[in-house]
């Protein structure tokens, strides 16, 4: 596990990419590395330094990119906290293993939202539950296929720990 | 203190933050101002890890389209002294027409409408949700920008402020499903709401056009001042689908908007606007 405040730059530099450098190159699709790195977190970290770890991460989106304080601070929370619970011993593959974790963590905080907009009145919020969710299901697997193909060739060693422990 | 079953603990601890979010999110959306100050420092403390993150990005790109640009740039050259010569011949014509245009002007005592003053912004980041509609640009309250004051760019109206701290502020698009003003059919001059969509995305919507309008397909919409948020005459977008309500008979139309949302990178905020309903 990596030191306290490697893993709070580590989240810094991920939300960064996310807000900054990903939606110039690839507008259309919204990639979240931040998620990505919490859902690899998710499986040495202990559950009170991940939960501490989400809400930085939601209150770095808020205060940088968003709109509401507190808004993905509580997505990522709640997303987290159920990934917490997850019990992965029924899947033998790391990859098995996040995607199942990712697509909670994207579905809990994409409820957060339409929930949001619910309480403000809008309408139509099936529809774009269901597009957005969609939408962010996709960019995030692909994100995380290409973060194991970079695993499978630079660092073996992470990826068997991470075998290991699921294991 | 209280000896409580961790299990227990846990569910209260979780149900707290639950609750301190939720105070925060009203907070931040019914009286921002209250917690405007510690936005700000978070902000502040922020922002060099922003801007040096947009400032890396923004210099691999321009030198990635740098590289692509000189590949083309023999063919563009003779592409564009065709060009020079025949524009050198209409901008003499075009310099008659607009002294012709200000004589007329002058004699019809014409009042012109005052230009505005505008401070460009670099855009240093976006919302990566795809619920919300936001760009975070780099000039704040202490370059003069102000809440509700419009932004624009070349292909005419972006959005708006809707909040600011010292060195970067962030700009609701008009795209928004949050954002809604007031706009003008141009042809056929009738005034009608333009709504942001959540579905499809990227979208606007006039409604509430009167029930004889006479709205087609390719008419420009430009917003009005009747809101007093926007000033009137920009460019919003132009009508790619009339809806008729067979009720009510009242039309609406859905919008393309002209702004390009996906390639924003330099936008124009307008700093002296006075708002109508101030």
């Amino acid at each position: 596990m990596l030191p306290f405040f490697l893993q709070f730059a580590g989240v810094l530099a991920a939300v960064l990419l996310q807000g900054s450098v990903l939606p110039v190159i690839v507008p259309w699709l919204p990639f979240n590395p931040a998620l990505i790195l919490l859902v690899f977190a998710s499986f040495k970290t202990p559950r009170n330094r991940l939960l501490a770890l989400a809400l930085w991460a939601g209150l770095l989106q808020d205060v940088m990119y968003g709109e509401v304080l507190g808004l993905s601070m509580l997505g990522l929370y709640l997303g987290f906290m159920a990934v917490h619970e997850i019990k992965t011993e029924f899947v033998d593959h790391p990859f098995t293993a996040c995607a199942l974790r990712l697509i909670i963590a994207v579905l809990i905080q994409e409820l957060t939202y339409a929930f949001f907009f619910y309480i403000r009145g809008a309408t139509g919020l099936f529809a774009a539950l269901q597009v957005n969710a969609g939408k962010s299901l996709l960019a995030n697997l692909l994100l995380l296929g290409l973060a194991f193909l970079w695993l499978r060739f630079r660092n073996k060693k992470y990826l068997k720990g991470l075998m290991e422990e699921i294991s | 203190m209280l000896n409580m079953h961790p299990q227990r603990q846990r569910a209260v601890n979780a149900i707290l933050v639950v609750i301190l979010l939720s105070i925060l999110m009203s907070l931040s959306t019914n009286s921002p101002a209250r917690i405007q100050s510690l936005q700000n420092l978070f902000a502040q403390a922020l922002y060099p890890f922003q801007f040096g993150a947009s400032w890396v990005t923004g210099t691999v790109t321009s030198g990635w389209e740098f590289v692509v640009d000189v590949r083309n740039v023999f063919q563009e050259n003779q592409r564009l002294k065709v060009l020079v010569e025949k524009y050198t011949g209409i901008e003499h014509q075009l310099t008659e027409v607009r002294l012709a245009n200000r004589r007329l002007r002058e004699l019809l005592a014409f009042q012109e409408e005052a230009q505005f003053s505008v401070t460009p912004a670099q855009v240093i980041g976006r919302n990566p949700s795809s619920w919300f509609s936001t760009i975070t640009i780099d000039r704040g309250s202490f370059h003069g920008i102000q809440v509700d004051m419009p932004v624009v760019n070349h292909q005419g109206l972006v959005g708006k402020v809707i909040q600011v701290s010292t060195y970067s502020s962030k700009v609701q698009l008009i795209i928004s499903s949050e954002s809604g003003t007031s706009g003008i059919v141009q042809r056929t001059r009738d005034n009608g709401v333009v709504i942001g969509l959540s579905i499809p995305v990227g979208y606007c919507r006039i409604t509430r056009l009167p029930v004889g309008s006479e709205v087609e397909l390719g008419d420009l919409i430009i917003s009005s001042d009747l809101t007093g948020v926007f000033p009137r005459g920009l460019v919003i977008g132009r009508v790619v689908e009339v809806d008729i309500d067979y009720v009510t008979l009242e039309r609406s139309a859905l919008i393309k908007p002209e702004v390009d949302f996906e390639r924003l990178e330099e936008v124009l905020v307008i700093t002296n606007y006075e708002r109508k309903l101030d």
